[in-house]
């Protein structure tokens, strides 16, 4: 069974930016996810397994692998990322099976109860995108340098944790979208990131059933220059002057 | 009320009210096992200054209500609070605070391990990576190619 989660989006021309916001079910994407344990990982009384000495414990590599997960799964997203530059054992230590969930890794599961929380992907807060560009050109952060979420893994990683293979977005604004107006995204191996965006700005480039002169009339329509018989784009609709 | 006693893997002799000694599960099932003991408890694995401080902690928190089952599923809701006592407590030198965790998972006293850990997480949160470096007294092994692609792909998350 599917859970079927809605987005609500609410897309601004003048800011270039895309946001998400929390409604039912979700969380605040700046409350970041952390780890969950799992059984694999629980924590052994060492008395199974150490030398019956005293031990002089003087540097954070002297902590068993599964105190130092422990320790871990205490960071948010953002920290863990930090953490994963310290060093070679710090990058795998933090790259485990505990940890897939914290990058947006996991699979979708076979089942969801409804009541699940489910977490959006804080990168939706970061994008920085037009809705008349191409998915393409897509940036992350607001430098022209910034990294294109095209090329960055973090595209690749699901939308939400758990992960869905059914994310319904809902656009909240914008001239002829009525509130109900929702933008379906499907992926059987897990709604990604890149799923979310691609289908965002299909949708914006599609064209609608209603033509300029529909919508302006035949005197706007001349005194702004438009042609009366094309179709409108749902991106037309973002022009403030719409 | 009964006394137990333990004795560190340096040889000294700690007396402890049981009911203290009891917060470690470890204890608590040994002494289930083998009834009432007169002679010392071996905790081979703890020395002596490292035992009276985990038995500090456990004397503070004898009255605690017992730890829940293990709640870590619910990962989202985990918290790196710690009390004010407990923050009190855990300032010692780094040495210590990772005996202290050890000790904690060898006598498997779950709050007292996890106090320990979120205090290290708190000393990891907040800091660049060099920062992390610095407090750990940890050497950067990464090639500066290796740095560069990891930090290249975990850009998006930089404020």
């Amino acid at each position: 069974m599917y859970v079927r989660t809605i987005i609500y989006m609410r897309t601004c021309i003048h800011t270039s930016s895309m946001h998400f916001h929390e409604l039912k079910g979700f969380k605040n994407p700046s409350i970041l996810p952390i780890p969950i344990i799992t059984t694999n990982t629980a924590i052994v009384p060492m008395s199974l397994t150490m030398n019956p000495r005293s031990i002089r414990t003087k540097n954070f590599y002297d902590l068993p692998r599964g105190i130092a997960v422990h320790i871990f799964s205490f960071l948010p997203l953002t920290a863990l990322l930090g953490a994963q530059l310290v060093s070679k054992r710090f990058y795998v230590l933090t790259s485990g099976e505990e940890f897939k969930h914290c990058f947006f890794l996991s699979p979708p599961l076979s089942s969801l109860l409804p009541s699940t929380e489910v977490f959006l992907h804080p990168v939706f807060g970061r994008l920085n995108f037009s809705a008349y560009h191409s998915p393409k050109v897509i940036r992350i952060g607001e430098d022209l340098d910034s990294l294109s979420l095209y090329k960055a893994k973090v595209g690749k990683q699901f939308a939400t944790y758990p992960a869905l293979k059914n994310v319904v977005l809902r656009v909240l604004s914008g001239g002829i979208w009525s509130f109900s107006t929702e933008i379906k995204v499907e992926n059987d191996d897990g709604v990604t990131v890149w799923d979310v965006i691609n289908e965002s700005t299909t949708f914006f480039k599609s064209y609608t059933k209603v033509s300029f002169a529909d919508h302006f009339g035949l005197d706007v329509c001349e005194e702004r220059g438009y042609d009366p018989k094309v179709l409108m784009q749902n991106y037309d609709f973002l022009d403030p002057k719409m | 009320m009964s006394e137990i006693k333990l004795l560190s893997s340096d040889q000294a002799t700690i007396t402890v009210q049981k009911e203290v000694a009891e917060r470690s599960i470890l204890i608590k099932n040994m002494l289930e096992d083998v009834g009432e003991v007169t002679e010392a408890i071996p905790i081979p694995n703890v020395n002596e200054s490292v035992l009276k401080k985990v038995i500090e902690w456990c004397e503070h928190h004898k009255g605690d209500p017992p730890a829940q089952a293990d709640d870590d599923s619910d990962s989202r809701k985990k918290s790196t609070d710690i009390d004010e006592w407990d923050q009190k407590f855990m300032q010692v030198d780094q040495e210590m605070l990772f005996e202290i965790i050890l000790a904690a998972n060898y006598l498997d006293i779950k709050p007292l391990l996890d106090v320990g850990c979120k205090t290290v997480a708190n000393m990891i949160k907040g800091k660049s990576p060099d920062e992390i470096r610095k407090t750990f007294n940890i050497q950067n092994d990464f090639t500066p190619e290796e740095e560069e692609q990891i930090r290249r792909e975990n850009e998006w998350a930089e404020e």
